[in-house]
């Protein structure tokens, strides 16, 4: 019950911020608003995001 | 519980989540149709897989334009989805029937398991492939050369051990855990898509500062594609230059086992209506258009950088754009595309030696793959492989269509092995052997390329099959008679 209540919605949002953390700093940087190390920094960090919460809904999801 | 249940069952689990050990030797009942979301799903993860990151690059190495890849890539998907909606779709949602059963009922067993060996012998080589590209990804930390384009042999011990490592990893938990890769998988297939696409537009974007073009219009987009992205002109060398037609015909017949080859049959047997087939639209115009332009593009970044550079090894291509996360993807890419390849090529050989565990079974054909990765012709050459691949189960296709399409016009048995109750059925087993060695005839004395000439074959083994039957069923009845 608590999961679902907080767990999975919280997991669920913070996946999507990964998501948006692949896309907003590859956005920037090919407007040139943002340094390719900084962005490397953000993918890898937001790639980390993802494997850690996603498993937190996607698969219960799926079960 | 034979072999081929167990296969299907596993399949189906690992793709639209349909609980193992149903339906496989009977129609799928009404109530376990599945909605067309279900199929959207699964085919738009099915095709960004690990190999991408090869072809993609392969296809600039072959001088490849930008007219020719775009409007190749656009016709040959198209005709892709097309084979599925209208060969594959009509007959699984008419028969509802996994693809073992329903060639069992035509082939008869002993022809199906061989059929299941020539599968599980491809499956283990085009996992090599993808032992290969993880491989590049790991060897990124030590300091050996990894191959060149044109290497057909491992060329430094460094590589060997590091493939072999990688080989063995993935062969271990394909065999051990292969349900916690496949969930592995479809987490990382959202993120692994976004991936890709962050390729291609990092790259894009690298490729117009090192250029120091500004683009302000669509015209001068079409001339930097031209210029700088896709250039045509020659490949390099040891590469087959690439046309429009090759374009066409590779992108067309890269799933030609899947669509032509009806391995589909076992996947649209659960959808409610044939149309709903256009779902592969999703998949394949995201792993089979983006995708490859995407890895095209980290390829031409490399050679704008260093013209001298041809090497096409995923690993350090990801990593100069999008550093440690390109990397992790070309793993997670490799891995859990080469684990069901490894798991489902091991569940073809144990048709052959039931008696052998699984995981035994599966654990050497993953090692048979490690070694296979360590040798880079299959990466290099995967545009060849792929298409030797579909060349060679592609006529069973052509057997499955044949007889539920044009049987009765020839006054023929459908399902003839069941009806006679035979284990091989000498008209499907000479259809298929014979086209591939017509193919094979094509390929080495008429100077047709690989990519072409499974079109020509499809009529081949339909005729063939047709011809053979007519003389093959009409001496059983004979026989019968007497």
């Amino acid at each position: 019950m608590r999961f679902d209540k907080i767990v999975r919605p919280v997991a669920c949002i913070l996946s999507f911020l990964a998501l948006a953390g692949i896309i907003v700093p590859v956005g920037l940087f090919f407007t040139n608003a943002l340094d390719k190390e900084l962005m490397k920094n953000w993918l890898f960090g937001a790639t980390i995001l993802w494997f850690v919460v996603t498993p937190f809904w996607m698969e219960r999801e799926n079960h | 519980m034979t072999q081929e249940k167990v296969s299907e069952a596993e399949l189906r689990d690992d793709s639209i989540g349909v609980p193992d050990g149903e339906y496989e030797r009977e129609p799928v009942p009404q109530k376990a149709l599945l909605g067309f979301k279900s199929f959207i799903g699964m085919y738009a993860g099915e095709h960004c897989a690990g190999t991408e990151l090869m072809l993609g690059p392969l296809f600039v190495a072959a001088g490849v334009s930008a007219f020719d890849l775009l409007v190749g890539l656009i016709i040959g998907n198209l005709l892709a989805v097309l084979s599925w909606l209208f060969l594959t779709a009509p007959i699984a949602t008419k028969m509802r029937l996994t693809l073992y059963y329903q060639l069992e009922k035509i082939c008869g067993r002993k022809l199906v398991i061989l059929y299941n060996l020539a599968n599980g012998v491809m499956f283990c080589f085009l996992a090599g492939a993808m032992v290969t590209v993880s491989a590049t990804a790991i060897g990124m930390w030590f300091d050996f050369p990894m191959p060149a384009l044109d290497d057909m042999l491992p060329n430094s011990f460094g590589w060997c051990v590091t493939a072999l490592l990688t080989g063995t990893v993935i062969a271990y938990v394909a065999a051990a855990g292969y349900k916690t890769v496949a969930k592995i998988a479809n987490i990382a297939a959202p993120w692994m898509v976004l991936m890709f696409f962050a390729f291609g537009f990092i790259a894009f974007r690298e490729i117009l500062n090192v250029s120091r073009i500004e683009i302000n219009s669509l015209g001068a987009l079409w001339e930097f594609a031209n210029t700088e992205l896709w250039r045509g002109g020659e490949p390099l060398p040891g590469q087959v230059k690439f046309t429009l037609w090759h374009v066409i015909f590779f992108s067309w017949f890269c799933n030609i086992a899947m669509n032509i080859g009806m391995a589909d049959l076992t996947v649209l047997r659960f959808a409610k209506k044939p149309w709903y087939a256009i779902a592969t639209a999703g998949g394949v115009y995201l792993g089979h258009f983006v995708a490859w332009l995407s890895a095209s593009l980290l390829f031409a970044l490399q050679l704008r950088l260093n013209p001298a550079d041809t090497a096409v090894l995923p690993g350090p291509m990801t990593y100069r754009a999008c550093g440690i996360a390109g990397l992790i993807c070309v793993v997670v890419a490799g891995w859990t595309t080469a684990n069901p390849t490894i798991y489902r090529a091991g569940l073809a050989f144990q048709a052959v030696m039931p008696r052998v565990s699984r995981f035994k079974v599966t654990f050497v054909t993953g090692m048979i793959a490690a070694v296979a990765g360590m040798f880079p012709a299959f990466a290099m050459k995967l545009l060849d492989f792929v298409a030797l691949y579909g060349m060679v189960l592609m006529p069973m296709g052509a057997v499955i269509f044949a007889d539920f399409y044009l049987m009765k016009r020839f006054k023929l048995r459908s399902f003839y092995a069941e009806l006679a109750a035979v284990a091989f059925n000498p008209a499907a087993g000479a259809a298929w052997i014979l086209t591939m060695l017509l193919c094979w005839g094509l390929v080495a004395f008429a100077g047709i390329q690989i990519y072409f000439v499974s079109l020509p074959g499809w009529f081949i083994a339909v005729a063939l099959y047709l011809v053979i039957s007519k003389f093959y069923q009409k001496s059983e009845v004979v026989h019968e008679v007497r």
